[in-house]
């Protein structure tokens, strides 16, 4: 069966995975298998990011989105969200384990001065420390809150993402989480939940998607396109330019070596797509406001 | 179904009209008619053409009173998606949010504007156009939207709109200047090859800065370079917030009226503008 392509739409948020694959934790769910000693993808330096955001700029991309791994183990990422500020909102996916005061210092100087937000996104992927510790290793979870709490204390409003192994998030879930925040201090606790795509290591861990978990044509023809990242979304790395954030281990999601190259349909053919399909384009910070009956 | 909202590009009649001098703009009316009356007594002496730029429901009492204003007094509306989905009585405002709270709260007033909106201005609203288009004298063209030129429901935050961002949603939807409305928070932006986007808040609430008062703007078309003014307005709040209390609208909303501070559906909100309000 032919997979049906997703239109590209424009390039509204650029991802760029600025230190490849490599990350000071290893979370037994990490959907593009993130570990320490993980050299897929060497870092990006200061200068090729600059060159990336150059080519941004020519295309009118909306927001700048830093990924890894672990993008605190890059040594200038301060100085590099400073040079993407002055040009476009960013938001940076972290684990929080690395964020000493002085770096926190650093990023907050890099923000100060720009009309244009800066979001940090710290992965908690639950509200026991005792759970999130099984998932994301051992004092990941202190390690963590202690980052949200410098965030906090520079001026920051840090988004806490967490992955939900169940399919429903519920309500006390979220709460919990809150109370957590506020109990450390944060006076405008922000939480965002973000589905389980079944890939990476989590595939070894459950299995990954069945055979039937597929888009098909009639699927597509429900959704407004936006519903997919990939209609809108590109991910620049040190190896050329992938389709979505999710899918850099797929040889097949490599799209190029420019922004331009890139700017093309692609087929939604992997079972991770369904989860897109399932829960929406929820990697952006908000959801972005889409569904309809 | 689900692209209905996404505009087909360049699908945009030419208005063919010519506006010079002072346009005022205003949007997110969330069912405020004090606050449109007001507004109907303060823009005629700052501008001589007045437009709508969309969701005259939401969270305020007696839709009908906002929607039999704007009738009478003929202002020109744009459709936004809360106009949309009340005029294809739909089940949602389709804001979007994914916060359960949040939509319980936007939940509970969508549900009171569709239930007091009547039969005969439901179907006025889903008549409403989705874009209206002019020109002024030196040929520059403008685009009023509610959300963004290609979407209806598309936020444009200031911090969240960067130039080559603009520059990009202004040349696919070809204009020069741009008016739109939905975030409730107004700013402007002035590109730098003279192009200008204008962000012209709501009627309906406070900016969430801890003021009574809401804003509108007023587009100054009669120089060489297009400019906007943004106006603080001011209407009877206090009875604003009786009345919403009458109607038994839920409280969070009614705080925002008496307080100036948005006290719900936050998670939209960036982290520059969410830094400025309370909670």
């Amino acid at each position: 069966m032919n997979a049906p392509d997703c239109p590209f739409l424009g390039l509204d948020s650029l991802w760029i995975q600025v230190t490849g694959l490599s990350c000071n934790l290893r979370c037994v769910h990490c959907f593009n298998t993130s570990g320490p000693g993980n050299r897929e993808f060497p870092f990006l330096t200061r200068e090729e990011v600059r060159s990336i955001l150059d080519q941004a700029e020519g295309v009118g991309v909306r927001d700048v989105v830093f990924t890894g791994g672990e993008p605190f183990l890059h040594p200038d990422m301060a100085e590099i969200a400073g040079d993407t500020l002055s040009r476009f909102p960013a938001t940076i996916l972290t684990n929080g384990t690395l964020l000493a005061e002085r770096i926190v210092d650093r990023l907050a100087d890099a923000g100060r001065d720009s009309t244009y937000s800066l979001e940090v996104r710290i992965s908690l992927d639950a509200s026991s420390e005792e759970e999130n510790d099984r998932i994301r290793g051992k004092g990941s979870f202190e390690m963590a809150m202690a980052g949200v709490a410098r965030l906090e204390k520079a001026g920051f409003l840090p988004i806490v993402t967490s992955v939900q192994f169940q399919e429903e998030n519920s309500r006390t879930e979220l709460e919990a989480f809150e109370s957590l925040l506020r109990s450390r201090g944060i006076r405008k606790p922000r939480v965002k939940f973000l589905p389980l795509f079944r890939i990476g290591r989590e595939e070894k861990r459950s299995g990954g998607y069945g055979e039937n978990e597929r888009i098909t044509t009639e699927m597509l023809e429900l959704l407004d396109p936006e519903q997919f990242l990939c209609s809108t979304v590109r991910v620049a790395t040190s190896r050329g330019v992938w389709v979505c954030p999710i899918l850099v281990n797929e040889p097949d999601g490599r799209m190029g070596s420019t922004l331009e190259d890139s700017f093309r349909v692609f087929p939604l053919a992997y079972g991770a797509c369904s989860t897109c399909f399932r829960h929406g384009a929820v990697c952006a910070n908000a959801a972005m406001a889409i569904r309809e009956e | 179904m689900g692209t209905e909202m996404r505009y087909p590009r360049g699908h945009y009649a030419w208005g063919e009209r010519e506006v010079s001098g002072h346009v005022a703009l205003f949007g997110g009316v969330y069912n405020n008619y004090l606050a449109l009356a007001a507004l109907l007594d303060d823009a005629p002496s700052r501008a001589s053409e007045i437009y709508c730029l969309g969701d005259v429901g939401a969270f305020g009492p007696h839709p009908d009173r906002s929607i039999g204003i704007l009738r009478e007094a003929g202002v020109p509306i744009v459709q936004g998606n809360y106009d949309r989905s009340v005029g294809m009585r739909r089940g949602d405002c389709t804001c979007g949010y994914t916060d359960p709270r949040d939509n319980h709260f936007a939940a509970l007033s969508y549900a009171y504007t569709l239930r007091n909106t009547s039969e005969r201005n439901k179907d006025f609203l889903a008549t409403l156009p989705d874009h209206i288009r002019f020109r002024c004298p030196r040929g520059k063209r403008i685009l009023l939207c509610h959300g963004s030129p290609r979407r209806q429901n598309e936020f444009l935050w200031e911090s969240m709109s960067p130039d080559p961002f603009l520059a990009r949603l202004l040349g696919d939807a070809q204009c020069d200047i741009l008016a739109v409305t939905h975030t409730g928070i107004p700013w402007k932006r002035h590109l730098s090859d003279g192009r200008l986007v204008v962000n012209v808040g709501a009627i309906g609430r406070p900016a969430n800065d801890g003021k009574r008062h809401v804003w509108y703007a007023v587009l100054d078309l009669s120089g060489e370079a297009p400019d906007a003014t943004f106006i603080p307005l001011r209407y009877d709040h206090e009875r604003l917030a009786y009345e919403m209390r009458a109607e038994r609208i839920a409280e969070p909303f009614v705080e925002t009226v008496e307080t100036g501070w948005w006290t719900t559906c936050m998670e939209i909100l960036p982290a520059r503008e969410r830094a400025k309000g309370m909670y």
